[in-house]
């Protein structure tokens, strides 16, 4: 009788490293060269069915998908600024270039323009609509970015008061006054 | 002025993967919670043509409903074992919006279904493009050659197993003198998206100051 010990190498956490046995069917001998073979055949046949390899290792598996490079799909947006391009499907863009150009000079907004988008829902509803827009002051020609929010509510000007107070006054220190926030 | 070396991200990718304690088996329960998880995405502007529909599952983490969101860049993906949200092309500012789709799906299902997340795995993967630097150069700063005979070494990756998930930098197959990065955490429990998130970020930042890059 024949005994092979394979060791498959890759170690789970905390597990015993997997060790698979095969053992071979004991040779009983052969009369003619003929049948010799054919046991000989059916002997790596069996080892073949024996040693495959264990189909849901999920050690090799993890390992195929870490090393595995992930690529970009052909309907991935191929644009340099994705993110402005993902705003664009929650906001509306009115002027989208000075708007974009305004954002890629000051890109921290945009963190708070995608944090800021489920906090209008929330206060407004689900129909309110967000629009973005750049306004220039004709005092002293600076720049800033206005969320407009159009709501058909009643009470569309107090909710502001509410979106101020429950979420905006403690982020807006981190817009260096350049986002503000406006019921239209 | 940083003497780091610019790291131009050509290609990024976010994955999270949610697993209920035990799969659901029965897939008449998933689809029971749909309306919730619609209704959790309706702020996001999600309309029906954004709900594909599979065929059948072979395995209970096999997706049954995909949700499109925000041009097909973001998905949402459940199976009967849990779900899995994957974004293309993501940065962090993108990450308030990524965390809050990941907390309203999980407590629609957790909330209809009775049950609960109960391991978490976050996934970033970028393909970036080093500048003013050789694949070889910013090799030897970081990782000994490993000597071969034939001197055929192309590039010397690195996998860190840590207690909480993995780091690998490989050559990259996609760009001209380009590294692979793909860092993975994962989180047993009952455990907040926005910490795991932060924790994920932290990593980044770790492993960018370990390689002496700025990812840009």
């Amino acid at each position: 009788m024949y005994t092979i010990s394979s060791d498959l190498g890759l170690q789970a956490p905390g597990k015993v490293r997997d060790v698979i046995k095969v053992v071979w069917p004991e040779h009983k001998g052969s009369t003619t060269e003929t049948e010799g073979k054919r046991d000989a055949q059916l002997d790596f046949a069996l080892l073949d069915a024996i040693i495959a390899y264990p189909e849901r290792d999920a050690t090799l598996r993890l390992l195929d998908s870490l090393t595995k490079q992930d690529k970009p799909l052909l309907t991935a947006l191929q644009s340099k600024d994705v993110a402005f391009e993902i705003l664009s499907t929650f906001y509306s863009v009115r002027d989208s270039v000075p708007v974009k150009r305004f954002l890629s000079v000051h890109p921290a907004l945009k963190k708070l323009l995608f944090a800021a988008f489920p906090r209008i829902k929330e206060t407004w509803g689900l129909h309110a609509k967000a629009e973005l827009q750049v306004f220039s002051d004709p005092e002293d020609d600076s720049l800033s970015l206005v969320v407009y929010i159009v709501s058909e509510r009643q009470d569309a000007y107090q909710l502001l008061d509410r979106f101020d107070d429950e979420w905006w006054l403690s982020q807006a220190g981190s817009s260096d006054g350049l986002l503000t926030f406006a019921v239209r | 002025m940083s003497n780091k070396i610019k790291a131009e991200t050509k290609f990024s990718h976010f994955e999270y993967d949610g697993w209920f304690s035990d799969p659901l088996f029965e897939p008449l329960r998933l689809y029971s919670v749909l309306p919730s998880v619609y209704a959790g995405l309706k702020p996001l502007n999600i309309t029906p043509a954004d709900v594909k529909y599979q065929g059948g599952a072979s395995t209970p983490s096999d997706a049954l409903i995909i949700f499109n969101l925000a041009k097909n860049q973001y998905a949402l993906n459940l199976s009967m074992a849990g779900f899995t949200f994957k974004a293309d092309a993501v940065d962090w500012s993108q990450a308030p919006i990524i965390t809050n789709i990941i907390e309203t799906t999980s407590k629609a299902l957790t909330a209809n279904l009775k049950t609960e997340i109960q391991s978490h795995q976050l996934q970033i993967a970028m393909q970036l493009v080093l500048h003013g630097v050789s694949l070889k150069d910013f090799n030897k700063s970081f990782a000994p050659l490993a000597k071969r005979p034939a001197d055929d070494t192309e590039f010397n990756g690195i996998v860190l197993r840590t207690l909480r998930g993995f780091f690998l930098v490989d050559k990259s197959e996609l760009y001209e003198g380009g590294i692979f990065v793909r860092i993975t955490q994962k989180f047993e429990g009952k455990t907040d998206i926005n910490e795991m998130a932060k924790v994920l970020n932290d990593e980044e930042a770790w492993l960018a100051a370990a390689l002496g890059i700025e990812i840009e």
